[in-house]
């Protein structure tokens, strides 16, 4: 009796989760299937419409892999994602400590400091392409402060193209990390740090021994979802760049884009993008680990409290 | 518990990363909806959908001529469907693999190869070469030619020249410059505090190639072969100008429209651009005085072409749409609309030069049309371009010396050229 019961229990909880789970395979089970099917075949719109289709093997990923272009796409997409991680990261925590006193302008600047993640992205490259160009406010400020001789392309050189695109992306994602290392600040209670300050814990060590490890959890979500979001950048440097000068801004979506739609070979266009999946796959699974753990040990210690 | 967790991460990251895999997913699905385009009728009349990415200048009277036809045809009425240019061939491959097709559409020319070899458009051979008005420019007409057969109908066309500010010419004593030599010269001589003396296109895109392709031939290079002396000076000569900034470095990121903005501005003295930019200068800068002509020689004045083919799609009715390409690019209708676009006929009929003869602009263009030379055709051509993009772009910004860039150039177009 007890186990038809349960068995009906579960029945209805599986009916529930049906209707996600058909939207899921549908929207987004089936194109990432099919894209990986695609990247095992020589699908070309020549291919396509001619009807001879033919399985490639690994030769998509193959010739990939030899293609230099792709080597300094990925190259550059890791650069990309490091470099606006830490920057963004930092900033932002500096910025959601400095916001979490209580101090008078705090909410309304914050607000404003949010303003720029909500521009949207391709308004804000345009923004930065022209603050960034040769004739732009950047320069112009520069050459009146006399720290440059002449003014710096900077989005035209090869060598700062990819930190110009760096600078843009760093300005949307700081307040995205501010506003979520905010709230995980806001979940410590004052009274450890009220007590930590009585025996005797000066500022770094209340930093490093009682805030940084209380939100684990959180610098943790905002690091996954930050190199996530940031890894598959495409839009701001499509707009800004378009990937040049030369190859010095080309990333993993771009190339996969140009494969896909410009040259019409679908096959290498979802081998890139499959590539790139993979990588960000990685970087979840890691994430997983360590917050596995983290639970792990909570159970473990709440088992002990039980006893 | 843990691989469910696994499952769940694999949905997650899917959900984040959507944008190359679901986009292609997704617009698959969203066009079948208006699936079964073809054989639609209304009233008596067949209807045939044509795909366009033009705009401001040349929509109304594209339109205008469009209402004409369909009021004076019985059988057929031809509905116009506005693609964004750059997402035209995007669409219309998407379009074909979703089996949403328009029935008809403006295909650039140094494209139409490409999608001839795609099989995305129908031969139309027999029907041109039984059409009693076929007489069509060697030039235009070539570039709708792919192994042998034609797919397309060129219906207007334009090409490149070079403006020039005549009050900053006269101010610095210069006269219009004919020859490499000259331009070179002017551009120094024209270069100041407030503008540069020259500004020529060679973004990181089609508008690049399209600009590089009259310097290229009129010193006697050609695409396939970009190790050549003739391509290895041209690269030289124009980065020269820019080493010694009679040329913005800004060149290899400025769209042909931001050029236009430059001249009108008065930050730049001389721009090679094209006919559709005249309302536009004229908008910007009214009182600006300034003037067009051939874009200077190496060994003999060249421009490069630039228009659209009417192609009809894979799969829809032949002779519905071949009734609006006779209308279109028949000897009736033709020279008066490529007019009123302030383009020029590629009909070998019509007369551009008596055409224009009463304005000064466009006489200029019109004499150019001689000139002007096609873009390949090769079906590869866009990846062609892109090396040829690259190339440029390599030299420009000093990264790499005219002949290291020339041979890598050549190296990657090989490839391409041994496929075909």
């Amino acid at each position: 009796m007890k186990g038809k019961e349960k068995f009906r229990e579960m029945l209805y909880g599986y009916c529930f989760t049906l209707p996600a789970l058909l939207f899921m395979i549908g929207l987004i089970g089936y194109p990432i299937i099919y894209n990986v099917v695609i990247s095992f075949q020589d699908m070309t719109v020549q291919s396509f419409n001619m009807g001879n289709i033919s399985f490639a093997g690994i030769d998509n990923y193959k010739q990939i892999l030899s293609d230099p272009v792709f080597g300094i796409s990925f190259k550059n997409t890791v650069l990309f994602t490091v470099a606006c991680i830490v920057i963004q990261f930092s900033i932002g925590f500096a910025l959601a400590i400095l916001f979490s006193r209580d101090f008078r302008l705090a909410k309304p600047l914050r607000g404003f400091l949010i303003i720029s993640w909500m521009i949207p992205t391709t308004v804000t490259a345009l923004m930065f392409k022209y603050i960034l160009s040769a004739d732009g406010i950047l320069n112009d400020l520069l050459l009146h402060l006399r720290l440059t001789r002449g003014p710096v392309g900077w989005l035209i050189s090869e060598k700062t193209a990819i930190w110009g695109t760096i600078i843009a992306n760093v300005w949307v994602g700081i307040p995205f990390n501010m506003l979520l290392l905010s709230t995980g600040l806001c979940n410590i209670s004052q009274d450890i740090y009220e007590s930590a300050s009585i025996d005797g814990a000066k500022a770094f060590q209340r930093f490093f021994y009682i805030t940084l490890p209380m939100m684990k959890q959180s610098i943790l979500s905002v690091l996954v979802l930050g190199v996530v979001y940031t890894f598959k950048v495409f839009d701001l440097i499509y707009v800004m760049t378009g990937g040049g000068p030369v190859n010095a801004t080309e990333v993993l979506s771009l190339y996969s884009y140009r494969n896909s739609f410009k040259y019409y070979n679908f096959g290498i266009g979802a081998a890139g993008a499959n590539i790139l999946f993979v990588c960000l796959f990685l970087v979840g699974l890691i994430y997983l680990r360590m917050i596995g753990k983290e639970e792990l040990n909570d159970t473990d210690k709440d088992k002990k409290k039980k006893f | 518990m843990k691989s469910q967790k696994v499952v769940m991460l694999f949905f997650v990251v899917v959900m984040v990363t959507g944008i190359l895999t679901a986009c292609s997913g997704g617009k698959v699905t969203e066009n079948s909806q208006s699936n079964d385009s073809k054989g639609e009728t209304k009233g008596q009349k067949n209807i045939v959908r044509l795909w366009h990415g033009l705009t401001e200048v040349e929509l109304p009277k594209f339109e205008e001529m469009t209402n004409n036809f369909n009021e004076q045809s019985k059988t057929t009425e031809v509905e116009l469907v506005y693609i964004p240019r750059e997402e035209l061939l995007k669409q219309l491959t998407i379009g074909n693999l979703a089996g949403d097709m328009a029935d008809m559409a403006l295909i650039d020319n140094p494209d139409t190869a490409g999608f001839a070899a795609s099989g995305v458009l129908e031969d139309v051979t027999e029907l041109y070469n039984n059409w009693s008005e076929n007489q069509m420019l060697e030039g235009p007409i070539n570039s709708a030619i792919y192994d042998e057969k034609i797919y397309g109908v060129p219906y207007a066309y334009n090409n490149l020249a070079l403006f020039y500010d005549k009050d900053m010419l006269s101010e610095a004593g210069v006269e219009v410059p004919t020859t490499w030599d000259e331009l070179s010269e002017a551009a120094q001589k024209l270069t100041t505090k407030e503008h540069y003396g020259f500004a020529f296109c060679s973004i990181k895109n089609e508008e690049g190639t399209f600009q590089y392709i009259p310097f290229l031939t009129s010193a006697g290079g050609s695409f396939d072969k970009m190790d050549s002396t003739e391509n290895i000076k041209t690269l030289t000569f124009l980065y020269d100008m820019i080493a010694k900034d009679s040329v913005s470095r800004e060149v290899i990121s400025w769209t042909q429209a931001d050029i236009e903005k430059q001249f009108a501005t008065g930050k730049t003295a001389m721009m090679i651009n094209g006919p559709w930019n005249i309302p536009q200068i004229q908008a910007d800068a009214p009182d600006k005085n300034w003037g067009v002509a051939y874009i200077p020689k190496d060994k003999d004045y060249s421009s490069c072409l630039g228009g659209e083919n009417l192609c009809i799609t894979k799969g829809a009715n032949k002779d519905t749409c071949w009734e609006f390409i006779e209308y279109l690019c028949g000897k009736k209708i033709n020279a008066t609309f490529c007019k009123s676009v302030s383009k020029f006929s590629p009909r070998s009929d019509v007369d551009n030069e008596e055409l224009y003869k009463d304005d000064e602009i466009l006489k200029v263009f019109s004499e150019n049309m001689e000139n002007a030379k096609a873009r390949g055709p090769h079906p590869l051509w866009t990846q062609i371009s892109t090396d040829i993009q690259i190339m440029m772009q390599e030299v420009f910004t000093g990264a790499k010396t005219p002949e290291q860039a020339a041979n890598d150039a050549q190296a990657k177009i090989n490839v391409k050229l041994m496929k075909q």
